[in-house]
């Protein structure tokens, strides 16, 4: 009956637990295409994280003299109008694109899922009056909100964040909400209130942690939505504002040269669709992988 | 079993550990206002483990939810007194009854296979329960799960706590289920059919396993099934629920000796039993006939009025009470309350 005493403090024994995460894990490592998309985001943060050495030169210092050069040895993706390399512009640009995307998300986060989870786990008048705010931001077509607000703001790149993260925030609320209201009801949630655990506990301990899937699936979707989005304001000439350089701006700058100079606006176009194809192909593998349902 | 029977002796009847009277609850649904549960009242002394027994959809596990408040309360609306010891836990404040839960009254649950969650291991979903009512030391709280693993008899306890549940078998959870419930030693453990999911193996280990605990623990233990071999084994006491009513009460001997109700003569006529041979008074199993009336039109009058086999005029014209039939036993049958 007596069992020998140990001292040690809890610790993985010797065959490290497989939790569910790992199993997960080795599932989307075995999808190329979702591979392929985390390499893309991959190069994208690289390239973010060491675009002042990376880059050829100052991405705003005009050069008039050689505006609007096709793509040469000196300036492999060419100039722009005002004769800045766009290999610089591009370089420099996704430290922007990225910090919207990841600032978007955090809004969304942030705010949509603590919402979210008390809607669906109060239920009742506090969900009524939740989901009908939430109806009321889903009735804009999306990219016509994150616009509405950015005229209500001004532009910049805070406001595109809070613009386009307001967006976001009822598409948290929605999923998540969704997803608590399959998990209250689990056995465990009513085990873990029958020993005395407190709602807040309840709902980050037990079920915040098993709605997280979607909240992951939806983040690297959200984060491509979110730079499309703010590159369609930028075009739009109501994003971020020159001389700092962003790649919607420079693709909505290029689009008057389109016939006699097509690379100024080519360039920031492809940058753009890997960026978004990378976001995209990841989320699909990770909904892939994260599903219970699809046994791999 | 037999020190289960002492014990039995030893709680006080006039002051018993937790008590019902004249519960009643009702669900607000589309079809208006359902009543589960009408108008149960019973006790558990210390020590003891009283059987809860009935057919499905007769209100036993609402009553067991009802006792935690565990039922959602928009649509469901609770009332009648539940003394716990001085308390009437109906009326406790919300953080009041969460030191209730758990720590002086648990609950183990029908479904192991879900009971557990699927993300969170073993050990850290017992020492959360400990955590939030005896220490603050998780490394602690830790130990205690562990030894609660041991004390279930799970082999391997300190390796087992590391493991997510989708790697333990159904007995397996229920056991951690179990040492989870009694990690706070509760006074009263309610068990909602803990072993009606696992095969009668596994159920007699459980069974054991539950029986010990309670002996070490001195935990009472409400024990709700449809199982009567499991009621016989176990319980002291045993009380016999139909459509939301107590409709017979008393000691496990006495009631399976002779049962008052014809509900529970029924009920105790449709176990086979096995070995006895015809010349012994083997009979053909009995069966109850009919089905338990439904929530949204419960007739007047006996509600078992349309299964019975010794129905009269006065079954129809009222409701029977639930009548004393001598010391700790009780029936709601007019044959006797005539």
């Amino acid at each position: 009956m007596t069992e020998p005493t140990f001292t040690q403090t809890p610790q993985p024994s010797l065959t490290p637990p497989a939790g569910p995460w790992r199993r997960r894990w080795s599932a989307l490592k075995r999808n190329k295409a979702a591979m392929l998309g985390a390499i893309l985001i991959l190069v994208y943060v690289l390239t973010a994280a060491f675009a002042p050495l990376l880059s050829p030169g100052d991405p705003a210092a005009p050069d008039l003299m050689n505006s609007l050069e096709g793509p040469s040895a000196k300036h492999l993706l060419g100039t722009d109008q005002l004769g800045r390399s766009i290999l610089a512009r591009i370089i420099h640009g996704s430290q922007v694109s990225l910090l919207i995307a990841v600032g978007v998300i955090a809004v969304g986060l942030f705010i949509g899922v603590p919402v979210g989870l008390i809607s669906g786990y109060y239920g009742g008048a506090v969900d009524f009056i939740i989901q009908r705010i939430t109806d009321m931001f889903l009735a804009f077509p999306g990219f016509l909100l994150a616009l509405a607000l950015v005229a209500i703001l001004g532009v910049g790149v805070t406001n595109v964040v809070i613009s386009i993260g307001i967006y976001m925030i009822p598409l948290y609320i929605r999923l998540v909400r969704a997803q608590v209201l399959t998990v209250r009801g689990e056995i465990y949630v009513e085990a873990a209130k029958a020993v005395g655990t407190n709602d807040i506990k309840i709902l980050y301990k037990h079920i915040l942690p098993n709605v997280m899937v979607p909240i992951i699936v939806q983040t690297s979707l959200g984060m491509g939505m979110a730079i499309l989005f703010a590159a369609g304001l930028g075009f739009l000439g109501v994003g971020v504002q020159p001389p700092q350089p962003e790649w919607g701006t420079m693709l909505g700058a290029g689009r008057s040269y389109i016939f006699n100079a097509p690379h100024v606006a080519t360039f920031p176009g492809i940058a753009i669709f890997l960026v978004v194809l990378g976001f995209n192909l990841l989320g699909d593998g990770l909904r892939d992988a994260l599903d219970p349902r699809v046994k791999v | 079993m037999k020190n289960i029977a002492e014990n039995r002796e030893i709680s006080t009847p006039d002051r018993p550990l937790l008590s019902i009277r004249d519960l009643q609850v009702e669900f607000e649904t589309m079809e208006g206002r359902l009543r589960a549960v009408d108008g149960v009242g019973f006790h558990i002394n210390s020590g003891e483990t009283l059987g809860l027994v009935g057919e499905s959809g007769c209100g036993k596990s609402v009553t067991a939810m009802s006792i935690l408040r565990l039922l959602p309360s928009p649509p469901t609306r609770t009332s009648g007194r539940i003394d716990f010891g001085q308390t009437n836990i109906l009326e406790l404040s919300p953080s009041d009854l969460r030191k209730i839960r758990g720590k002086a009254i648990s609950m183990i649950f029908q479904e192991p296979m879900t009971s557990l969650n699927p993300i969170m291991t073993i050990g850290r979903q017992i020492s959360e329960g400990v955590m939030v009512h005896m220490m603050n030391n998780e490394k602690e709280a830790w130990e205690r799960a562990v030894e609660m693993l041991r004390r279930v008899q799970i082999p391997s306890p300190r390796e087992r706590a590391w493991e997510y549940p989708h790697k333990l078998s159904g007995g397996m959870r229920q056991r951690a289920m179990i040492a989870m419930a009694l990690a706070c030693r509760p006074e009263l453990l309610l068990a909602d059919e803990p072993t009606t999911a696992l095969d009668v193996t596994i159920q007699a280990q459980i069974m054991a396993v539950m029986a010990r605990l309670k002996d070490e623990f001195k935990t009472s233990i409400l024990l709700i099934t449809h199982d009567l071999g499991l009621i016989a084994e176990m319980a002291d006491r045993v009380v016999v629920m139909y459509a939301g009513q107590v409709v017979e009460e008393g000691g496990v001997k006495e009631v399976f000796k002779e049962p008052l109700h014809p509900y529970t003569a029924g009920l105790m006529g449709s176990v086979p039993v096995l070995g006895r041979k015809f010349s012994e008074g083997r009979k053909r199993l009995e069966e109850i006939p009919g089905v338990v009336p439904s929530l949204r039109d419960m007739p007047l009058g006996c509600r078992f009025r349309s299964r019975c086999t010794r129905v009269d005029h006065l079954c129809q014209e009222g409701a029977p009470r639930l009548c004393e039939m001598g010391s700790d036993r009780k029936v709601r049958c007019w044959q006797w309350s005539k």
